[in-house]
């Protein structure tokens, strides 16, 4: 498959002591938006992380767009693939276009200033995340979702053709993940881009995605297009709750309503 | 941890026995036991008037240092805390210093009162600087001030020494930080601080449990933080200038204590009520231990205590940094 | 003030550093007004005045520039790789290391006559390699060791070692040969009082060789603020980033405590205040390090010689009294205006 974004061959990983995946075979299509869905602890996170090389695993081969994971220079890896990680830090007296300029790291000239490239970039990067108005504001003075967009413009600008978000809309109302996640969905569709999102709400999975991988202890239980996945069976079996998948009226996708922990009886409220 | 607890205090109580018998001349059990019971003599005259203050000063002040460290530590979450960064000892060594250069301070209980009053003054500086840097909100904060002022305090103290070679003939004992040939007497300060500070402490343990957590998390389940905080540090500044008045500067204690304290009990990290125990067990433990290696490794002469804790302390540190995986603060 | 080039920014740095140079060399035991420090400089002065300039003064206010500008570019650059504002060369172990490798040195190889059985001049390899020792095992055993944060780590385990070092010099003065007990005192509390040229050379070398490191580096060191994590997906190789610029820490500090001794809280502040009024993302942050250093070293120098002659204070027992009253201000009045 040469169009293959990332593929793990019987992966084994340790997070924290804990064992995390358990080997775990994965083909991942490239140009896609990809979900990532699990119960907490069932290894999203850290399969995330194994694919952008954050975390060595202990057994298992990791390809990522073509290549060996162990090929990659360091800044090579960058420019094919960009990552927001979960709890990004940098100092709150940073300004947010110098934030942004930082994902230029992989691009610009070890001499001189910023290129017209790097310039343009960030600009852009900026204007799509409509933070162009708040470049010269330091990080301190931002709201929780302002701080977000910030981050996510920095990973933007990096300019990458494949990107990782790791719970991008944890600290964003719901507007504002709608927001973002009709973004990916834009840069997705205009220009072809690729990517892996960790998410924790299975309708903005089954609202965005086009193909969902689902977590289960290590193991995947289940990867394929979304509708495939995200299927009344599969979810009470994974997540242990009562669920219905109903189409709306007027929406190209269903939503998925749930109720409460799994119980035998069905409908009980 | 209440048999952790026990160990502890049962291996205090054996190095506080060994204390008395260990020296440059050891004695038996036999003649500490005898001039313990009020016997006379040679022996028992170093016993009683030399082994056993120092004995009791080294448990008094490593616990108050130990408990004075985890204080600090738990208010600024910042496991680097030690009590010497709010400039306890560097206010108690320029008071101590400027009372003997300037005012011609002799007696030890002067230096006594020199130091503790030195130790607040400089506790109360750092306070007020670092409220004026916008609150005590900002541990980080806090802690450089708390630095920066002790620089400068000990630069001043330096000058002084520098400027007058006599007063640093009679302060070098001093300053170098010991507890040998203390007055038993520097207890009546010592000893009242160490009570007050472990029961304040206690009061507090509840909610500096919560103050594990953010500053704004800590605040919706009720805690007055700015409160809490402050009464920690005063608690933590009391308990540290107790101990340096008693022993002058001792470096590391108040730092290394509630590491190896929290690295004591297996699995989660122990409450702080837990914690306070512990610490108070352990700082006396290290403390009656390095002074007796001080007595020891250079016999006949008697070894710097800052340089024996570090040779006690940084070997265990080390080895339980490494030995637990993670690190919490 | 937001697009006002670095270079203005720098000025007033550099007009301080170069009036009190002036001053500097016109204080001392015969005091020389401006104007004929200046002929002297200029080699106009009188034959009496450019001995005094040249071999006793400007020496000694050289190295305290030099040693500054290192001991400030080395805490500025462990802050940045160990993220923690508390870093410093001093509180990493590797000043105490460095002191280890000197006194050891001062132990080894004198005899009874006081006299060094080797050149004076192996003591800066004395001091390199004592820093050299401290600062890996440092980081050995903070990568050692696999869980918690690891600038936490490196930060707690330069501590501990930094104390170890401390008791080791300690005891070696104890222990060693009381006749060079009073040389090793003076010297751990740092002073330029003794400056040759070729002491200012050697300092002013070794900033040179460090000087395209950093040029290389600077978007490294930038990229160093960032959390690990996030720093890496951008493509910043961080283990060799860290391991480079530790060295590069490592060699200034040796350097500097070599030639100067150990002066202390240089490292530590001069980062901070040109972080307050220059801007730690600005370009020409870290020649406001540099300078910012070499205006506390000096100052302090200054200020020992003046404060209580004829006696001549060593510069590192005042170097926070200079510094410290001029850090803590600017972090009162930079966070009351930020409020």
């Amino acid at each position: 498959m040469p169009d293959a974004l990332a593929s793990l061959v019987r992966v084994s990983a340790a997070y924290d002591g804990a064992p995390a995946l358990d080997e775990v075979c994965l083909d991942l299509p490239d140009g896609r938006i990809i979900a990532f869905c699990g119960p907490n602890g069932s290894g999203k996170s850290t399969a995330l992380k194994v694919m952008r090389g954050l975390h060595r695993p202990d057994a298992g081969t990791v390809q990522i767009a073509g290549r060996a994971l162990g090929d990659w220079t360091q800044k090579d890896l960058a420019r094919q693939v960009a990552m927001l990680s979960q709890s990004p830090d940098a100092p709150s007296d940073l300004s947010v276009g110098d934030l942004v300029l930082m994902g230029r790291f992989a691009h610009r000239s070890r001499f001189g200033g910023p290129s017209a490239a790097d310039r343009a970039a960030c600009d852009r990067a900026l204007d799509i995340t409509e933070m162009a108005d708040l470049k010269g504001r330091a990080l301190a003075q931002l709201s929780g979702g302002q701080l977000q967009r910030a981050w996510v413009a920095m990973t933007l600008a990096q300019d990458a053709p494949r990107i990782f978000l790791d719970e991008p809309t944890n600290h964003l109302d719901i507007a504002h993940a709608f927001e973002l996640l009709d973004l990916v969905k834009h840069l997705s569709r205009s220009e072809n881009r690729s990517f892996v999102i960790v998410l924790h709400d299975l309708n903005m999975a089954m609202r965005y995605a086009d193909h969902v991988v689902l977590f289960e202890k290590g193991r995947i239980a289940a990867s394929g297009p979304t509708t495939e996945v995200l299927t009344q069976q599969i979810i009470s079996s994974v997540f242990g709750i009562d669920c219905r998948i109903l189409p709306l009226d007027g929406l190209e996708r269903p939503v998925i309503v749930s109720w409460g922990k799994a119980s035998n009886t069905g409908v009980s409220a | 941890m209440r048999r952790t607890a026990i160990a502890l205090f049962l291996a205090l109580c054996a190095a506080a026995i060994f204390s008395l018998h260990a020296g440059l001349t050891f004695y038996s059990p036999h003649t500490v036991f005898a001039a313990l019971m009020g016997g006379e003599g040679a022996d028992a005259l170093i016993v009683t008037t030399l082994r056993l203050p120092r004995t009791a000063i080294g448990v008094v002040c490593g616990a108050s240092l130990g408990l004075s460290g985890l204080l600090m530590q738990s208010v600024t979450r910042n496991p680097l805390a030690e009590p010497g960064l709010l400039g306890v000892n560097a206010g108690g060594a320029l008071f101590v210093t400027f009372g003997v250069t300037v005012f011609g301070v002799a007696s030890l209980a002067g230096i006594g009162i020199a130091a503790v009053l030195g130790a607040l003054a400089a506790t109360a500086l750092v306070f007020s600087i670092s409220a004026s840097t916008g609150g005590a909100g900002n541990p980080a904060t806090t802690l450089l001030a708390g630095f920066t002022v002790a620089a400068l305090l000990a630069s001043f103290t330096q000058t002084l020494l520098l400027i007058d070679e006599t007063a640093l003939e009679t302060l070098l004992f001093w300053l170098s930080g010991s507890f040998s040939d203390r007055p038993i007497g520097l207890l009546q300060l010592g000893l009242p601080l160490l009570v007050v500070g472990a029961i304040g402490s206690f009061f507090l343990a509840t909610p500096l449990d919560v103050l594990r957590l953010d500053d704004a998390s800590a605040r919706s389940v009720g805690v007055n933080v700015g409160v809490v905080r402050l009464a920690a540090l005063g608690l933590a500044a009391l308990l540290a200038a107790g101990a340096v008045a008693m022993a002058g500067p001792v470096l590391f204690l108040g730092l290394v204590a509630p590491h190896l304290a929290r690295r004591l009990t297996d699995g989660v990290l122990p409450s702080t009520r837990q914690l306070i125990v512990l610490s108070l067990l352990m700082g006396a433990l290290i403390a009656v231990l390095a002074d007796i290696l001080a007595r020891i490794i250079v016999a006949p002469g008697e070894a710097p205590m800052s340089a024996v804790l570090a040779l006690v302390g940084v070997p265990m540190l080390i080895h339980l940094l490494h030995r637990r995986k993670g690190l919490a603060a | 003030m937001a697009g006002v080039s670095p270079l203005v920014r720098l000025l007033p740095v550099m007009l301080i550093v170069f009036v009190l140079t002036l001053a500097a060399t016109g204080i001392g035991s015969s005091f020389m007004p401006p104007e004929r420090v200046v002929a002297a400089l200029a080699g106009q002065g009188s034959r009496m005045d450019e001995v005094i300039v040249w071999t006793l003064r400007l020496p000694r206010v050289a190295l305290a520039i030099l040693a500054g500008a290192a001991l400030a570019l080395a805490g500025a650059l462990l802050q940045r790789v160990v993220r923690n504002p508390m870093a410093s060369p001093s509180v990493l172990g590797i000043t105490d290391g460095a002191a280890v490798g000197v006194v050891l040195f001062l132990w080894l190889f004198s005899d009874q006559a006081n006299n060094l059985t080797v050149s004076i001049h192996w003591q800066p390899l004395a001091a390199i390699a004592g820093a050299a020792v401290f600062g890996t095992l440092v980081i050995a055993l903070a990568s050692l060791d696999r869980g918690g944060s690891k600038p936490l780590k490196i930060i707690l385990y330069g501590i501990a070692l930094a104390a170890l070092a401390k008791a080791a010099v300690t005891l070696l003065i104890i222990l060693g040969p009381v006749y060079r007990a009073s040389q090793a005192l003076t010297w751990l509390t740092g002073s330029v009082g003794a400056a040759h040229w070729q002491d200012v050379l050697a300092v002013g070398l070794a900033l040179a060789a460090v000087m395209p490191v950093l040029l290389l580096q600077r978007l490294t060191i930038r990229q160093l603020v960032l959390d690990p994590q996030s720093a890496a997906v951008t493509g910043l190789s961080l283990d060799r980033a860290q391991v480079c610029l530790l060295a590069v820490a490592v060699f200034l500090t040796a350097i500097a405590t070599a030639h100067v001794g150990a002066i202390g809280f240089v490292g530590l502040v001069a980062p901070h205040v040109a972080r307050i009024f220059h801007g730690q993302f600005r370009s020409g942050y870290l020649v406001s390090v540099a300078l910012t250093g070499s205006f506390l070293v000096l100052a302090a120098d200054t200020l020992a010689r003046i404060i209580a002659p004829p006696l001549e204070l060593p510069a590192g027992a005042l170097t926070a009294l200079v510094g410290a009253p001029l850090f803590l201000y600017l972090l009162v009045k930079g966070r009351q205006s930020h409020a």
